[in-house]
């Protein structure tokens, strides 16, 4: 019947084609007047948080891309995030106070997984300023759709969407960029070609980055182990087809050196590759969202030149699967429920082999972390609901489980030098290392458009963080094998705690937005409070480090804890147009102001690594073919500091930078300098500077860059 | 070193339960396809049409039996327009112009008001929409309403931008026969948008007795 039907069907079709010349000379079709969808109104945009979420596009990019290779050294600009500093293109966001895995960090809609006792390879260190296409940041409440095990905000890379031809040519385009940097001698280029039709779209991106030492400012002088190179490829294939568009995606990247001024050891051989696929497809009842992604990376660490003499490999081998599945429907024009699931599997081996005619490393390898796996299964359910034009609001709820398990470890050897880690290891492979976690977590989002120029944001989330994999299952013991574990920056050593539960995490956000592009000026004010119980910290084991001659270094042996901690806040930003002439011209002053205090509630003291209060200003002019730029930035004392970590107080600074570009013949030619007048300070986030103490002796904090002029150079075809 | 060579930790069950789900998303992706073919969205019952218009809302809401009766019964009845910002193309007809300003902003779901016919209890023909003034096009007036219609399943929350033509035939009971893209975007995610628009918001009122033809083009401008 159901055949008989189809045929019936199909033939009257073919009836019908055969005749619609006919039918269209006979009658002409009444043209309704065209609809334009813009969501230019806070309450339709609630699903990317709109006034607590930010949006770094590529005209910004462009600006930035000259004068730094760190994606997160760029986010920094934003209100509420700052960077805490790791090698020359792995600098750590923090928002709101939180950063690490604490963040959902996603490049291409992925998350990628960390590979280092040190986080020396965070996701953002595959990332490189020149060739992405946007950055959003949500530092308030993120819906639970956006991801889970994690109680912060959302860091999400973007590549270009693919491009497809629409005249019926092929369409062949891309861009390419250079620059030079004279702080450090840096350098670096890349090139994005695309070649596509009008349903295929191929694209090729590539880049290189490269840099020697930085000097601080000032007398500071050279900044040890700051230097750095890599270089990522990438292909993306994408087809469009009637209800939807199917993406693949290949890339490598590889690092041959990073040097981290703030930990012992250096990065000497990144090495990941990643394919990755996706498939959004569009019907009527809503869309359906299918990735899949699987990245293996091999990352090693050694000395480079500033931590000569010596030798200690360390290698880390980890595979990552992560597939994905996200429901959209419409239950009606108001309503739109999204259902999703998430497989997100990492495995991970850390062994250090060992140094011959060493005493301490040897005989055998050290097994640090045994093939650990990390699994997490994950089903969320969330509801949109646009109550009418002006008020909207997101209710969701989510389910991870997390299970962890891993293999039996072993010191370098038995001496008795090397008591304290046989011990450990012994006491290690006895206990039961399998765990799971169960984490509920929920955030519901309310906005509100007051009037044409006013609109309010409030957000609740009860977020829940399982420890990784660094946190739960380190054990070395021994003073050089717990040094080796962390991602602080602070010189002191960690152990893993595998007792740790998860961090559950209460936020409370509040967001106003006044004023908008028709009114020529904008203010938003956003003040937070998160409580986070069981908040992972450290606590000391007893052991102080020692130096040579017996005497303590100042450095101590922590063990990762659960602890209470509360975060809060406020980050106000605005800009007023102060000229406006056709197009793209006109003048624009901008400022923003970050405050900032989190508390160790168990300990009593400051949470460990806040960034003080933080002012900027700026000014943009743009006429025609000339951009002109002037920014200062006002950072006041770091006086509040972890007593338990040993953190350094670092002094206030002021810092300026100024910029022109003019694009002629299509190339757009950039000159900046920043840090004008070469100010030399210590990095309020930037921890020990253990490069220079290995190699002078003297310990100091990690002082900030100095002044560097910036030639850059791109274009688009 | 027997540590780092051959174990892959894989988790049998977890890659199982995600293949299962792929697959099983997969099957719903494909079958979807023969549905988004059909085009003959007219069949779908929809019981409830919640209307929620906000009191500044440009957009007349989409036309009801109520509507519809509301205008046989009062047709006169035609307060002066409210002083927004972006006023919606002048319609006689459209149900929010017989809505005193006062009227409160409704918040919950309206009771049904258009049911799509049955096999067992043929709907009755409905009122053909009446000419704004005898001056005004029916057909002009009746194309705004569509628009109207249409307009409210406009997708939220993008950041894309592009232009999408949709032409579509009704019935003469205001059903859906056909929709298709006529003019493309070059992105299939706002070409599936725009036709989507349409769909949903069929079935459409009747279109007027003597209107001249019942084919429609209408653009979707993304920015």
């Amino acid at each position: 019947m159901k055949s008989r039907n189809s045929i019936a069907l199909r033939a009257a079709l073919v009836a019908g084609c055969a005749l619609a010349p006919l039918a269209a000379h006979a009658q002409e079709a009444t043209r309704i007047d065209p609809i334009d969808v813009d969501s230019e109104q806070a309450s339709a945009q609630i699903a990317n948080s709109p006034i607590t979420g930010s949006r770094i596009d590529r005209k910004t990019l462009d600006r930035k891309q000259a004068t730094t290779s760190d994606t997160g050294a760029v986010l920094s600009s934003l209100p509420g995030v700052s960077a805490a500093t790791g090698g020359g293109f792995s600098s750590m966001p923090s928002i709101r106070g939180l950063s690490e895995q604490r963040l959902t960090v996603l490049v291409d809609g992925f998350a990628i997984d960390a590979a280092c006792p040190n986080d020396m390879n965070p996701p953002l260190s595959y990332t490189d300023p020149q060739s992405i296409s946007s950055i959003a940041v949500l530092t308030g409440v993120a819906p639970v759709s956006s991801g889970g095990d994690n109680i912060g905000g959302v860091i999400s890379v973007e590549s270009t969407p693919p491009q497809f031809a629409t005249s019926g040519e092929t369409l062949i385009t891309g861009n390419a960029s250079t620059y030079y940097r004279s702080n450090g001698d840096g350098f670096g280029g890349a090139v994005k070609l695309t070649v596509a039709g009008s349903n295929l779209s191929a694209t090729y991106t590539g880049s290189y980055s490269q840099s020697d030492q930085y000097d601080g400012g000032d007398n500071d002088g050279i900044v040890r182990s700051t230097e750095y190179a890599k270089t990522d490829h990438a292909l993306a294939l994408a087809w469009q087809h009637a209800t939807g568009l199917l993406q693949v995606k290949g890339g490598i990247q590889y690092a041959p050196y990073e040097g981290f001024p703030n930990q012992y050891m250096d990065m000497v051989d990144n090495k990941s590759w990643f394919l990755n696929a996706s498939y959004a497809g569009y019907y009527d009842w809503g869309d359906i969202d299918l990735k899949a992604a699987y990245r293996d990376t091999d990352h090693e660490m050694n000395f480079l030149e500033d931590k000569l003499p010596g030798s200690m490999p360390m290698n880390t081998e980890v595979h990552s699967f992560d597939a994905s599945a996200k429901v959209t429907v419409l239950a009606s024009p108001h309503d739109t429920v999204r259902l999703g699931a998430e497989y997100h599997h990492q495995w991970l081996d850390d062994y250090w082999p060992p140094v011959a005619g060493n005493m301490m490393m040897g005989p055998n390898t050290f097994v640090n972390v045994n093939g650990a796996t990390r699994d997490r299964i994950a089903g969320y359910g969330e509801w949109e609901r646009h109550w009418s034009d002006r008020l909207s609001s997101i209710v969701g709820v989510r389910f991870d489980s997390v299970t962890m398990d891993t293999g039996d470890v072993q010191p370098y050897g038995t001496g008795m030098m090397q008591m304290a880690d046989v011990q450990a290891a012994a006491a290690f492979n006895a206990a039961d290392r399998h765990r799971s976690d169960g984490n509920w977590s929920g955030s519901a989002l309310l906005v509100y458009d007051l009037s044409g120029n006013a609109a309010l944001e409030l957000g609740y989330a009860h977020k829940v963080r399982s420890p990784n994999i660094y946190e739960r299952y380190s054990w070395g013991r021994g003073s050089m094998a717990s040094r080796m574990i962390g991602w602080y920056g602070d010189g002191n050593g960690y152990v893993g705690n595998l007792d740790l539960k998860p961090e559950r995490a209460d936020t409370f956000s509040v967001a106003l937005a006044l004023g908008g592009e028709a009114q020529g000026w904008n203010l938003r004010i956003a003040p937070y409070y998160t409580r986070v119980n069981d908040y992972i910290d450290a606590a000391p084991t007893g052991v102080v480090f020692t130096d040579m001659m017996g005497q303590p270094t100042g450095f101590v042996q922590l063990q990762f804890a659960n602890q209470d901690a509360e975060f809060y806040g406020v980050d106000l930003s605005g800009a007023v147009q102060i000229a406006k002439g056709s197009g793209n011209d006109g003048t624009q002053l901008t400022a923003s102001v970050s405050w900032l205090e989190a508390n160790n509630l168990s300990d009593g003291g400051p949470v460990y690594r806040q960034m003080p209060l933080d002012v900027k200003a700026g000014v943009a002019h743009r006429s025609g073919a000339l951009e002109l730029s002037a920014d200062v930035e006002w950072v006041a004392e770091k006086s509040r500091v972890d007593a338990t970590r040993g953190e350094p107080v670092t002094d206030a600074y002021a810092l300026a930078n100024i910029g022109a570009a003019y694009t002629v013949s299509g190339v757009r030619v950039s000159f900046d300098v920043t840090n004008l007048f070469d100010k030399g300070y210590a990095l309020p986030l930037g921890g020990m500077s253990l490069g220079d103490y290995k190699a002078t002796g003297v310990l100091r904090t990690v002082p900030g860059r100095g002044r560097s002029f910036n030639v850059g150079l791109s274009t688009k075809f | 070193m027997a540590f780092a060579d051959t174990r892959t930790g894989w988790s049998l069950p977890g890659l199982a339960a995600a293949i299962a789900v792929h697959g099983a998303l997969l099957v719903a992706a494909v079958s979807a396809f023969a549905v988004a073919g059909r085009g003959d969205r007219h069949h779908r019952t929809r019981d409830v049409i919640a209307i929620f218009e906000a009191v500044e809302s440009p957009v007349p809401p989409p036309p009801s039996m109520e509507g519809r009766k509301a205008r046989r019964v009062a047709p006169q009845v035609r307060p002066s327009p409210r002083p927004t910002g972006k006023q919606p193309p002048v319609v006689a007809d459209a149900p929010s112009m017989h809505r005193p300003p006062s009227t409160p902003l409704p918040l919950v779901p309206v009771p049904p008001t258009v049911r799509a016919p049955s096999p067992d209890v043929p709907r009755p023909a409905p009122p053909h929409v009446q000419p704004a003034t005898a001056k005004a096009d029916p057909l002009a007036a009746y194309a705004a309403q569509l628009r109207a219609a249409i307009m409210r399943w406009k997708p939220r929350g993008l950041r894309k931008e592009g232009e999408a033509t949709v032409a579509f035939t009704l019935t003469p009971t205001g059903q859906l026969t056909a929709a298709r893209i006529a003019q493309s975007s070059g992105d299939v995610q706002l070409d599936r948008l725009a036709l989507r628009m349409v769909r949903q918001a069929a079935p459409f009122a009747a279109p007027p007795d003597d209107a001249a033809s019942l084919d429609f083009t209408i653009a979707v401008r993304f920015h």
